[in-house]
Protein backbone atom coordinates (compact mmCIF):
# COMPACT_ATOMS: atom_id res chain seq x y z
CA UNK A 1 0.00 0.00 0.00
CA UNK A 2 2.91 2.58 0.97
CA UNK A 3 4.24 1.65 -3.04
CA UNK A 4 1.31 2.93 -4.39
CA UNK A 5 1.49 5.95 -2.45
CA UNK A 6 4.85 6.45 -3.57
CA UNK A 7 3.70 5.98 -6.84
CA UNK A 8 0.56 8.50 -6.61
CA UNK A 9 2.82 11.05 -5.08
CA UNK A 10 5.16 10.90 -7.81
CA UNK A 11 2.74 11.43 -10.03
CA UNK A 12 1.79 14.36 -8.23
CA UNK A 13 5.03 15.61 -8.60
CA UNK A 14 5.46 15.21 -12.10
CA UNK A 15 8.00 12.48 -12.23
CA UNK A 16 7.30 8.52 -12.38
CA UNK A 17 9.13 5.70 -10.98
CA UNK A 18 10.90 5.20 -14.12
CA UNK A 19 11.90 9.12 -14.66
CA UNK A 20 10.21 9.85 -17.33
CA UNK A 21 7.36 12.70 -17.22
CA UNK A 22 4.01 12.66 -17.62
CA UNK A 23 3.77 13.12 -21.33
CA UNK A 24 6.97 10.93 -22.53
CA UNK A 25 6.72 7.39 -24.84
CA UNK A 26 9.01 5.14 -23.64
CA UNK A 27 11.26 3.49 -26.68
CA UNK A 28 9.52 1.49 -28.92
CA UNK A 29 11.06 -0.47 -31.45
CA UNK A 30 9.56 -0.85 -35.12
CA UNK A 31 10.07 -3.70 -37.94
CA UNK A 32 8.23 -4.26 -40.77
CA UNK A 33 8.40 -7.48 -43.75
CA UNK A 34 9.25 -9.77 -40.60
CA UNK A 35 6.84 -12.50 -42.40
CA UNK A 36 7.00 -13.96 -45.78
CA UNK A 37 3.25 -15.56 -46.01
CA UNK A 38 1.59 -12.41 -45.09
CA UNK A 39 1.10 -9.64 -48.03
CA UNK A 40 2.37 -7.23 -44.99
CA UNK A 41 3.66 -7.59 -41.36
CA UNK A 42 4.94 -5.52 -38.79
CA UNK A 43 5.82 -6.30 -35.44
CA UNK A 44 6.45 -3.46 -32.39
CA UNK A 45 8.47 -4.39 -28.75
CA UNK A 46 9.19 -2.22 -26.23
CA UNK A 47 10.10 -2.52 -22.64
CA UNK A 48 6.13 -4.34 -21.85
CA UNK A 49 4.76 -5.27 -25.23
CA UNK A 50 5.59 -7.08 -28.29
CA UNK A 51 3.30 -7.18 -30.80
CA UNK A 52 3.58 -9.45 -34.60
CA UNK A 53 1.25 -7.76 -37.23
CA UNK A 54 0.38 -9.95 -40.16
CA UNK A 55 -1.94 -8.59 -43.21
CA UNK A 56 -3.34 -11.25 -45.70
CA UNK A 57 -5.37 -10.37 -48.82
CA UNK A 58 -7.81 -12.48 -50.93
CA UNK A 59 -10.62 -12.46 -52.79
CA UNK A 60 -14.01 -12.38 -52.35
CA UNK A 61 -17.43 -12.14 -54.03
CA UNK A 62 -19.11 -8.98 -52.46
CA UNK A 63 -22.56 -9.05 -50.33
CA UNK A 64 -25.28 -7.84 -52.07
CA UNK A 65 -26.28 -4.76 -49.64
CA UNK A 66 -22.40 -3.72 -50.20
CA UNK A 67 -21.63 -5.09 -53.88
CA UNK A 68 -18.85 -2.52 -54.49
CA UNK A 69 -16.84 -2.71 -50.89
CA UNK A 70 -14.54 -4.88 -49.96
CA UNK A 71 -14.22 -6.50 -46.49
CA UNK A 72 -11.79 -5.62 -43.71
CA UNK A 73 -11.45 -8.44 -40.69
CA UNK A 74 -9.48 -7.48 -38.01
CA UNK A 75 -8.60 -10.68 -35.31
CA UNK A 76 -6.35 -10.05 -32.14
CA UNK A 77 -4.66 -13.46 -30.79
CA UNK A 78 -3.62 -13.22 -27.67
CA UNK A 79 -2.30 -16.66 -26.29
CA UNK A 80 -2.90 -17.99 -22.53
CA UNK A 81 0.11 -17.60 -21.56
CA UNK A 82 0.08 -13.62 -21.51
CA UNK A 83 -3.26 -14.43 -20.04
CA UNK A 84 -2.56 -15.77 -17.57
CA UNK A 85 -1.31 -12.21 -16.14
CA UNK A 86 -4.00 -9.81 -16.67
CA UNK A 87 -6.20 -10.27 -19.89
CA UNK A 88 -9.25 -12.41 -20.09
CA UNK A 89 -11.43 -13.30 -22.89
CA UNK A 90 -13.85 -10.36 -22.44
CA UNK A 91 -11.27 -7.95 -21.95
CA UNK A 92 -9.33 -9.40 -25.20
CA UNK A 93 -12.95 -9.16 -27.20
CA UNK A 94 -13.36 -5.41 -25.82
CA UNK A 95 -9.92 -4.88 -26.76
CA UNK A 96 -10.48 -6.10 -30.44
CA UNK A 97 -13.83 -4.10 -30.40
CA UNK A 98 -12.39 -0.62 -29.15
CA UNK A 99 -9.35 -0.99 -32.38
CA UNK A 100 -11.75 -2.24 -34.47
CA UNK A 101 -14.28 1.06 -34.30
CA UNK A 102 -11.45 3.42 -33.63
CA UNK A 103 -8.92 2.93 -36.15
CA UNK A 104 -10.59 0.65 -38.51
CA UNK A 105 -14.26 1.06 -39.52
CA UNK A 106 -14.65 4.08 -40.60
CA UNK A 107 -11.23 5.54 -41.83
CA UNK A 108 -10.67 3.13 -44.91
CA UNK A 109 -12.35 3.99 -48.11
CA UNK A 110 -13.56 0.36 -48.84
CA UNK A 111 -14.87 0.94 -52.01
CA UNK A 112 -11.15 1.01 -53.27
CA UNK A 113 -10.82 -2.60 -52.51
CA UNK A 114 -13.55 -3.35 -55.21
CA UNK A 115 -11.93 -4.88 -58.46
CA UNK A 116 -15.42 -5.58 -60.34
CA UNK A 117 -18.15 -4.79 -58.17
CA UNK A 118 -20.85 -7.40 -57.38
CA UNK A 119 -18.57 -10.23 -58.70
CA UNK A 120 -14.41 -9.42 -57.42
CA UNK A 121 -13.06 -7.50 -54.30
CA UNK A 122 -10.27 -7.64 -51.73
CA UNK A 123 -10.62 -8.98 -48.20
CA UNK A 124 -8.25 -7.75 -45.91
CA UNK A 125 -7.67 -9.58 -42.91
CA UNK A 126 -5.58 -8.62 -39.95
CA UNK A 127 -4.00 -10.57 -37.71
CA UNK A 128 -2.78 -9.44 -34.72
CA UNK A 129 -0.88 -11.60 -32.26
CA UNK A 130 0.31 -10.07 -28.83
CA UNK A 131 3.88 -12.12 -27.49
CA UNK A 132 3.81 -9.61 -24.19
CA UNK A 133 1.01 -7.66 -22.84
CA UNK A 134 1.67 -4.92 -20.34
CA UNK A 135 0.86 -1.42 -19.91
CA UNK A 136 -0.16 0.60 -23.11
CA UNK A 137 -0.99 -2.37 -24.93
CA UNK A 138 -4.00 -0.09 -27.17
CA UNK A 139 -0.70 2.30 -28.21
CA UNK A 140 1.51 -0.62 -29.41
CA UNK A 141 -1.17 -2.36 -31.46
CA UNK A 142 -2.46 0.73 -33.40
CA UNK A 143 1.20 1.42 -33.72
CA UNK A 144 1.87 -2.42 -35.52
CA UNK A 145 -1.54 -2.27 -37.55
CA UNK A 146 -0.33 1.07 -39.36
CA UNK A 147 2.70 0.03 -40.24
CA UNK A 148 1.46 -3.65 -41.19
CA UNK A 149 -1.19 -1.38 -43.28
CA UNK A 150 1.80 0.88 -44.72
CA UNK A 151 3.72 -1.88 -45.95
CA UNK A 152 0.72 -3.93 -47.90
CA UNK A 153 0.26 -3.77 -51.53
CA UNK A 154 -2.43 -4.54 -53.49
CA UNK A 155 -0.86 -6.44 -56.73
CA UNK A 156 -3.19 -5.04 -59.35
CA UNK A 157 -6.07 -7.74 -60.51
CA UNK A 158 -8.06 -6.79 -64.08
CA UNK A 159 -10.71 -8.63 -64.83
CA UNK A 160 -11.06 -10.17 -68.38
CA UNK A 161 -14.53 -11.14 -69.93
CA UNK A 162 -14.41 -14.56 -71.43
CA UNK A 163 -16.56 -15.22 -73.69
CA UNK A 164 -17.86 -18.93 -74.16
CA UNK A 165 -18.77 -20.44 -77.43
CA UNK A 166 -22.61 -19.71 -77.97
CA UNK A 167 -25.12 -22.12 -76.08
CA UNK A 168 -28.73 -23.16 -77.86
CA UNK A 169 -30.08 -22.63 -74.27
CA UNK A 170 -29.91 -18.95 -74.10
CA UNK A 171 -31.34 -18.82 -70.62
CA UNK A 172 -28.71 -20.21 -69.05
CA UNK A 173 -25.73 -17.40 -68.60
CA UNK A 174 -22.13 -19.45 -69.64
CA UNK A 175 -20.62 -16.34 -68.93
CA UNK A 176 -17.25 -16.35 -67.00
CA UNK A 177 -14.39 -14.04 -66.16
CA UNK A 178 -10.70 -14.43 -65.45
CA UNK A 179 -8.62 -12.57 -63.75
CA UNK A 180 -5.30 -11.79 -65.13
CA UNK A 181 -2.63 -10.14 -62.54
CA UNK A 182 -0.65 -7.42 -64.18
CA UNK A 183 3.10 -7.78 -63.19
CA UNK A 184 5.21 -5.98 -61.36
CA UNK A 185 3.03 -3.27 -60.70
CA UNK A 186 1.07 -2.84 -57.19
CA UNK A 187 -1.33 -0.33 -55.33
CA UNK A 188 -0.87 0.93 -51.61
CA UNK A 189 -3.02 0.06 -49.36
CA UNK A 190 -4.74 3.60 -48.89
CA UNK A 191 -3.16 3.89 -45.15
CA UNK A 192 -3.53 7.81 -44.92
CA UNK A 193 -6.52 7.89 -42.51
CA UNK A 194 -5.35 5.05 -40.59
CA UNK A 195 -4.90 6.78 -37.14
CA UNK A 196 -2.88 5.50 -33.61
CA UNK A 197 -4.14 5.23 -30.61
CA UNK A 198 -2.58 7.43 -27.48
CA UNK A 199 -4.11 5.89 -24.17
CA UNK A 200 -4.56 8.32 -21.55
CA UNK A 201 -4.32 7.49 -17.87
CA UNK A 202 -5.79 9.46 -14.91
CA UNK A 203 -4.42 9.60 -11.62
CA UNK A 204 -6.18 12.37 -9.23
CA UNK A 205 -6.32 15.16 -12.47
CA UNK A 206 -2.93 14.21 -13.74
CA UNK A 207 -2.99 12.90 -17.17
CA UNK A 208 -0.20 10.45 -17.72
CA UNK A 209 1.01 8.84 -21.11
CA UNK A 210 2.21 5.37 -21.87
CA UNK A 211 1.54 3.63 -18.33
CA UNK A 212 3.14 1.01 -17.35
CA UNK A 213 1.50 -1.85 -15.94
CA UNK A 214 2.03 -0.99 -12.40
CA UNK A 215 0.40 2.88 -13.34
CA UNK A 216 -2.83 1.51 -15.52
CA UNK A 217 -3.36 -0.72 -12.22
CA UNK A 218 -3.77 2.79 -10.11
CA UNK A 219 -5.45 5.04 -12.58
CA UNK A 220 -8.64 5.92 -11.83
CA UNK A 221 -9.98 6.61 -15.98
CA UNK A 222 -8.52 5.35 -18.88
CA UNK A 223 -9.20 7.77 -21.88
CA UNK A 224 -8.13 6.63 -26.26
CA UNK A 225 -7.74 8.86 -28.89
CA UNK A 226 -7.18 8.44 -32.13
CA UNK A 227 -5.32 10.95 -33.89
CA UNK A 228 -4.29 10.69 -37.89
CA UNK A 229 -0.72 11.54 -39.15
CA UNK A 230 -2.80 14.55 -40.49
CA UNK A 231 -3.53 15.23 -36.64
CA UNK A 232 -7.17 14.86 -37.14
CA UNK A 233 -8.64 13.33 -34.36
CA UNK A 234 -11.12 10.64 -35.56
CA UNK A 235 -12.43 8.74 -31.94
CA UNK A 236 -12.23 9.87 -28.58
CA UNK A 237 -13.34 6.59 -26.23
CA UNK A 238 -12.73 6.66 -22.43
CA UNK A 239 -12.65 2.93 -21.44
CA UNK A 240 -13.66 2.85 -17.60
CA UNK A 241 -13.46 4.13 -14.51
CA UNK A 242 -15.15 7.47 -12.81
CA UNK A 243 -16.66 10.27 -14.14
CA UNK A 244 -14.23 12.71 -15.42
CA UNK A 245 -14.48 16.73 -15.99
CA UNK A 246 -15.75 18.04 -19.22
CA UNK A 247 -12.68 20.81 -19.02
CA UNK A 248 -10.27 18.06 -19.23
CA UNK A 249 -11.12 16.62 -22.62
CA UNK A 250 -9.33 19.49 -24.23
CA UNK A 251 -6.47 19.53 -22.78
CA UNK A 252 -6.29 15.62 -23.61
CA UNK A 253 -6.80 16.29 -27.12
CA UNK A 254 -4.42 18.97 -27.50
CA UNK A 255 -1.89 17.05 -25.67
CA UNK A 256 -2.58 13.84 -27.51
CA UNK A 257 -2.29 15.93 -30.89
CA UNK A 258 1.13 16.91 -29.81
CA UNK A 259 2.02 13.70 -28.75
CA UNK A 260 0.90 11.79 -32.05
CA UNK A 261 3.22 13.76 -33.86
CA UNK A 262 6.25 12.84 -31.98
CA UNK A 263 4.66 9.45 -32.33
CA UNK A 264 4.80 9.50 -36.39
CA UNK A 265 8.10 11.01 -36.71
CA UNK A 266 9.07 8.60 -34.70
CA UNK A 267 7.87 5.77 -36.82
CA UNK A 268 8.25 7.62 -39.97
CA UNK A 269 11.86 7.48 -38.64
CA UNK A 270 12.20 4.21 -38.24
CA UNK A 271 10.72 3.13 -41.18
CA UNK A 272 13.15 5.81 -42.82
CA UNK A 273 15.89 3.87 -41.46
CA UNK A 274 14.46 0.07 -42.62
CA UNK A 275 14.41 1.36 -45.87
CA UNK A 276 17.87 2.80 -45.51
CA UNK A 277 19.39 -0.95 -44.72
CA UNK A 278 17.87 -2.54 -47.12
CA UNK B 1 -2.10 -30.08 -65.99
CA UNK B 2 1.37 -30.94 -65.76
CA UNK B 3 3.30 -32.78 -63.47
CA UNK B 4 5.27 -30.43 -61.30
CA UNK B 5 9.48 -31.64 -61.30
CA UNK B 6 10.76 -31.12 -57.91
CA UNK B 7 14.05 -32.28 -58.48
CA UNK B 8 15.33 -31.37 -61.84
CA UNK B 9 17.26 -33.52 -64.11
CA UNK B 10 20.84 -31.35 -62.80
CA UNK B 11 19.86 -32.73 -59.11
CA UNK B 12 18.79 -28.72 -57.45
CA UNK B 13 15.29 -28.84 -56.39
CA UNK B 14 12.92 -26.21 -56.55
CA UNK B 15 14.42 -23.88 -53.77
CA UNK B 16 18.00 -24.83 -54.95
CA UNK B 17 18.95 -27.02 -52.61
CA UNK B 18 20.64 -30.72 -53.40
CA UNK B 19 18.59 -33.41 -51.81
CA UNK B 20 21.00 -33.93 -48.86
CA UNK B 21 20.92 -29.97 -47.32
CA UNK B 22 18.83 -28.18 -45.06
CA UNK B 23 17.25 -24.82 -44.43
CA UNK B 24 19.29 -22.25 -43.53
CA UNK B 25 19.35 -22.12 -39.44
CA UNK B 26 19.19 -19.47 -37.60
CA UNK B 27 18.87 -19.63 -33.28
CA UNK B 28 18.87 -17.04 -30.76
CA UNK B 29 18.92 -17.92 -27.35
CA UNK B 30 18.16 -16.35 -23.90
CA UNK B 31 15.27 -13.46 -23.10
CA UNK B 32 17.01 -10.45 -23.90
CA UNK B 33 13.94 -8.40 -22.48
CA UNK B 34 11.77 -9.69 -24.87
CA UNK B 35 9.28 -11.33 -22.25
CA UNK B 36 8.83 -10.84 -19.04
CA UNK B 37 9.03 -13.42 -15.79
CA UNK B 38 10.56 -16.01 -18.53
CA UNK B 39 13.14 -18.80 -17.39
CA UNK B 40 14.29 -19.66 -20.38
CA UNK B 41 13.81 -18.59 -24.18
CA UNK B 42 14.42 -19.90 -27.53
CA UNK B 43 14.18 -18.87 -31.34
CA UNK B 44 14.31 -21.00 -33.76
CA UNK B 45 14.14 -20.37 -37.49
CA UNK B 46 14.88 -23.33 -40.09
CA UNK B 47 13.95 -21.77 -43.89
CA UNK B 48 10.30 -19.63 -43.67
CA UNK B 49 9.24 -21.58 -40.31
CA UNK B 50 9.39 -19.92 -37.45
CA UNK B 51 8.94 -20.70 -33.51
CA UNK B 52 9.72 -19.80 -30.52
CA UNK B 53 9.57 -21.41 -27.04
CA UNK B 54 10.07 -20.37 -23.58
CA UNK B 55 9.82 -22.02 -20.28
CA UNK B 56 7.98 -20.90 -16.98
CA UNK B 57 9.57 -22.53 -14.02
CA UNK B 58 10.41 -24.70 -12.11
CA UNK B 59 7.12 -23.81 -9.88
CA UNK B 60 5.41 -24.71 -6.65
CA UNK B 61 3.23 -26.88 -7.61
CA UNK B 62 1.15 -29.03 -4.34
CA UNK B 63 0.62 -33.02 -5.47
CA UNK B 64 -0.05 -35.67 -3.08
CA UNK B 65 2.04 -38.38 -5.15
CA UNK B 66 5.39 -36.09 -5.35
CA UNK B 67 6.07 -36.04 -9.26
CA UNK B 68 7.10 -33.24 -11.34
CA UNK B 69 4.44 -31.92 -13.66
CA UNK B 70 5.57 -31.26 -17.40
CA UNK B 71 3.07 -28.97 -19.35
CA UNK B 72 3.41 -27.99 -23.16
CA UNK B 73 0.87 -25.35 -24.52
CA UNK B 74 1.24 -24.82 -28.46
CA UNK B 75 -0.20 -21.33 -30.23
CA UNK B 76 -0.53 -21.63 -33.54
CA UNK B 77 -0.31 -17.96 -35.50
CA UNK B 78 -2.63 -17.28 -38.18
CA UNK B 79 0.45 -16.68 -40.73
CA UNK B 80 1.03 -19.66 -42.67
CA UNK B 81 2.55 -20.82 -45.92
CA UNK B 82 0.37 -21.80 -48.77
CA UNK B 83 -2.84 -22.05 -46.53
CA UNK B 84 -5.80 -19.93 -45.97
CA UNK B 85 -6.27 -18.24 -42.54
CA UNK B 86 -7.49 -20.92 -39.88
CA UNK B 87 -9.96 -20.19 -37.56
CA UNK B 88 -9.33 -22.20 -34.56
CA UNK B 89 -6.41 -21.81 -32.76
CA UNK B 90 -5.86 -25.47 -31.72
CA UNK B 91 -6.41 -28.39 -34.34
CA UNK B 92 -4.92 -31.86 -34.44
CA UNK B 93 -1.39 -30.10 -35.05
CA UNK B 94 -1.32 -28.57 -32.07
CA UNK B 95 -2.47 -31.54 -29.71
CA UNK B 96 -0.01 -33.78 -31.86
CA UNK B 97 3.01 -31.78 -31.08
CA UNK B 98 1.69 -31.10 -27.53
CA UNK B 99 1.63 -34.33 -26.62
CA UNK B 100 4.96 -35.43 -28.75
CA UNK B 101 6.75 -32.70 -26.53
CA UNK B 102 5.44 -33.79 -23.34
CA UNK B 103 6.41 -37.21 -23.73
CA UNK B 104 9.83 -36.30 -25.05
CA UNK B 105 10.44 -33.97 -22.09
CA UNK B 106 8.92 -36.90 -19.66
CA UNK B 107 11.45 -38.72 -20.80
CA UNK B 108 14.35 -36.25 -20.59
CA UNK B 109 14.63 -34.37 -17.84
CA UNK B 110 15.83 -35.49 -14.34
CA UNK B 111 12.51 -35.50 -12.90
CA UNK B 112 13.77 -36.35 -9.40
CA UNK B 113 15.29 -33.52 -8.67
CA UNK B 114 12.27 -31.18 -9.58
CA UNK B 115 9.32 -32.94 -7.16
CA UNK B 116 6.48 -31.28 -6.18
CA UNK B 117 7.26 -29.07 -9.28
CA UNK B 118 5.66 -27.85 -12.79
CA UNK B 119 7.56 -27.04 -15.46
CA UNK B 120 5.37 -24.84 -18.32
CA UNK B 121 6.41 -25.09 -21.67
CA UNK B 122 4.96 -22.54 -24.14
CA UNK B 123 5.62 -22.65 -27.94
CA UNK B 124 4.64 -20.58 -30.26
CA UNK B 125 4.36 -21.11 -34.09
CA UNK B 126 4.85 -17.70 -35.93
CA UNK B 127 5.34 -18.64 -39.62
CA UNK B 128 4.67 -22.47 -40.66
CA UNK B 129 6.81 -23.76 -43.99
CA UNK B 130 7.13 -27.38 -43.51
CA UNK B 131 9.26 -29.46 -41.28
CA UNK B 132 7.23 -28.37 -38.10
CA UNK B 133 7.39 -30.96 -35.75
CA UNK B 134 11.08 -31.46 -35.98
CA UNK B 135 11.43 -27.81 -35.71
CA UNK B 136 9.06 -27.68 -32.63
CA UNK B 137 11.45 -30.23 -30.88
CA UNK B 138 14.55 -28.76 -31.87
CA UNK B 139 12.86 -25.19 -30.17
CA UNK B 140 11.85 -27.06 -26.67
CA UNK B 141 15.34 -28.34 -26.35
CA UNK B 142 16.94 -24.88 -26.63
CA UNK B 143 14.80 -23.78 -24.28
CA UNK B 144 14.91 -26.39 -21.81
CA UNK B 145 18.58 -25.94 -21.99
CA UNK B 146 18.48 -21.60 -21.32
CA UNK B 147 16.12 -22.37 -18.67
CA UNK B 148 19.21 -24.15 -17.02
CA UNK B 149 16.55 -27.54 -16.38
CA UNK B 150 18.86 -30.83 -16.03
CA UNK B 151 18.06 -32.96 -18.96
CA UNK B 152 19.54 -36.58 -19.71
CA UNK B 153 20.95 -35.94 -22.89
CA UNK B 154 20.93 -33.42 -25.63
CA UNK B 155 18.21 -34.34 -28.73
CA UNK B 156 17.81 -32.79 -32.08
CA UNK B 157 14.91 -33.68 -34.77
CA UNK B 158 14.93 -33.50 -38.67
CA UNK B 159 12.34 -34.58 -41.25
CA UNK B 160 13.19 -36.13 -44.74
CA UNK B 161 10.78 -36.91 -47.32
CA UNK B 162 10.93 -39.43 -49.96
CA UNK B 163 9.77 -37.52 -53.17
CA UNK B 164 10.04 -38.66 -57.10
CA UNK B 165 12.64 -41.73 -56.28
CA UNK B 166 14.66 -39.42 -54.64
CA UNK B 167 15.29 -39.14 -50.66
CA UNK B 168 15.06 -35.24 -49.34
CA UNK B 169 15.91 -33.54 -46.37
CA UNK B 170 14.17 -30.96 -44.90
CA UNK B 171 11.64 -30.18 -46.99
CA UNK B 172 9.11 -27.16 -47.25
CA UNK B 173 5.41 -26.99 -47.74
CA UNK B 174 5.51 -27.18 -51.11
CA UNK B 175 7.16 -30.44 -51.40
CA UNK B 176 5.51 -31.67 -47.86
CA UNK B 177 2.14 -30.88 -50.20
CA UNK B 178 2.95 -33.10 -53.01
CA UNK B 179 1.54 -36.10 -50.63
CA UNK B 180 5.07 -37.67 -50.50
CA UNK B 181 5.98 -40.14 -47.29
CA UNK B 182 7.77 -37.82 -44.59
CA UNK B 183 9.69 -39.32 -41.92
CA UNK B 184 10.12 -37.03 -38.74
CA UNK B 185 12.92 -38.22 -36.22
CA UNK B 186 14.54 -37.31 -33.25
CA UNK B 187 17.54 -38.90 -31.79
CA UNK B 188 19.89 -38.62 -29.13
CA UNK B 189 22.96 -37.54 -30.03
CA UNK B 190 25.33 -39.00 -27.95
CA UNK B 191 24.16 -42.88 -28.24
CA UNK B 192 22.17 -42.59 -31.48
CA UNK B 193 19.14 -43.70 -29.81
CA UNK B 194 16.03 -42.67 -31.56
CA UNK B 195 13.60 -40.47 -29.53
CA UNK B 196 10.96 -40.12 -31.37
CA UNK B 197 9.85 -41.75 -35.19
CA UNK B 198 7.14 -40.06 -36.71
CA UNK B 199 6.02 -42.05 -40.21
CA UNK B 200 2.72 -42.63 -42.08
CA UNK B 201 2.96 -44.28 -45.45
CA UNK B 202 4.15 -46.87 -47.14
CA UNK B 203 7.52 -47.52 -48.62
CA UNK B 204 9.30 -50.69 -49.36
CA UNK B 205 11.73 -51.95 -46.13
CA UNK B 206 15.30 -50.70 -47.98
CA UNK B 207 14.11 -47.58 -48.63
CA UNK B 208 12.82 -46.62 -44.96
CA UNK B 209 16.28 -48.01 -44.01
CA UNK B 210 17.31 -45.32 -46.48
CA UNK B 211 15.34 -42.85 -45.19
CA UNK B 212 16.27 -43.30 -41.54
CA UNK B 213 20.22 -43.04 -42.54
CA UNK B 214 19.93 -40.27 -44.15
CA UNK B 215 17.14 -38.77 -41.67
CA UNK B 216 19.98 -39.34 -38.95
CA UNK B 217 22.63 -37.30 -40.49
CA UNK B 218 20.43 -34.58 -41.02
CA UNK B 219 19.62 -34.88 -37.15
CA UNK B 220 23.11 -34.76 -36.84
CA UNK B 221 24.03 -32.20 -38.59
CA UNK B 222 21.49 -29.87 -37.04
CA UNK B 223 22.41 -30.75 -33.47
CA UNK B 224 25.55 -29.66 -34.18
CA UNK B 225 24.77 -26.22 -35.23
CA UNK B 226 22.61 -26.31 -32.25
CA UNK B 227 25.08 -26.78 -29.94
CA UNK B 228 27.18 -24.40 -31.55
CA UNK B 229 24.77 -21.70 -31.01
CA UNK B 230 24.14 -23.15 -27.35
CA UNK B 231 28.23 -22.52 -26.76
CA UNK B 232 27.83 -19.07 -28.20
CA UNK B 233 26.16 -17.94 -25.79
CA UNK B 234 27.11 -19.87 -22.74
CA UNK B 235 30.73 -17.72 -23.71
CA UNK B 236 28.31 -14.29 -24.22
CA UNK B 237 27.28 -15.45 -20.38
CA UNK B 238 30.39 -16.04 -19.32
CA UNK B 239 32.14 -13.05 -20.30
CA UNK B 240 29.29 -11.13 -18.53
CA UNK B 241 30.17 -12.65 -15.71
CA UNK B 242 33.53 -12.08 -15.59
CA UNK B 243 33.15 -8.19 -16.47
CA UNK B 244 30.51 -7.92 -13.73
CA UNK B 245 33.65 -9.52 -11.62
CA UNK B 246 35.96 -7.07 -12.14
Amino acid sequence: MSSLNYIEDSINCNIRIDGRTLLTYRSIEINKNILVSGDGSSSVINEENNVICGIKLSLITPDVDTYDEGNVNLQIDCPASVAANRIKKDHLQTMTTIIYNLCIKNNINKKILCILPGKFAWSVDINVMVLNAGGGLLDIISIAIYVALKDTFFPIVKPKKEIEEENTFHEISNKDYQLEIVENEHVNFPYENIPICISIGEINNKYIYDMSKVEEELVQNIFVVAITSKGKCVAFHKLYGISMEISSILNITENSSKISHTLFDKIHQALDKIHANM
Amino acid sequence: MSIVQYINDEGYRIDGRKNDECRLIKISLGNGNELIDVDGFSFFEIGNTKLFAYIQGPNEYRRPDEKCLVKCNVFLSPFNILEKKRKKSKDNVTREISSYIRNICNHIILLDLYKNSEINIFLYIIERDGGLKAAAVNTCILALIDAGIAIKYFISASSVLYLQNNIIVDGNQFEVNSGSPELTLAIDMSSNNIVLLEFDAEVPIDIFQSMLKTCAQACIHVGNIMKLSIKENAIKLLSLNSILNT
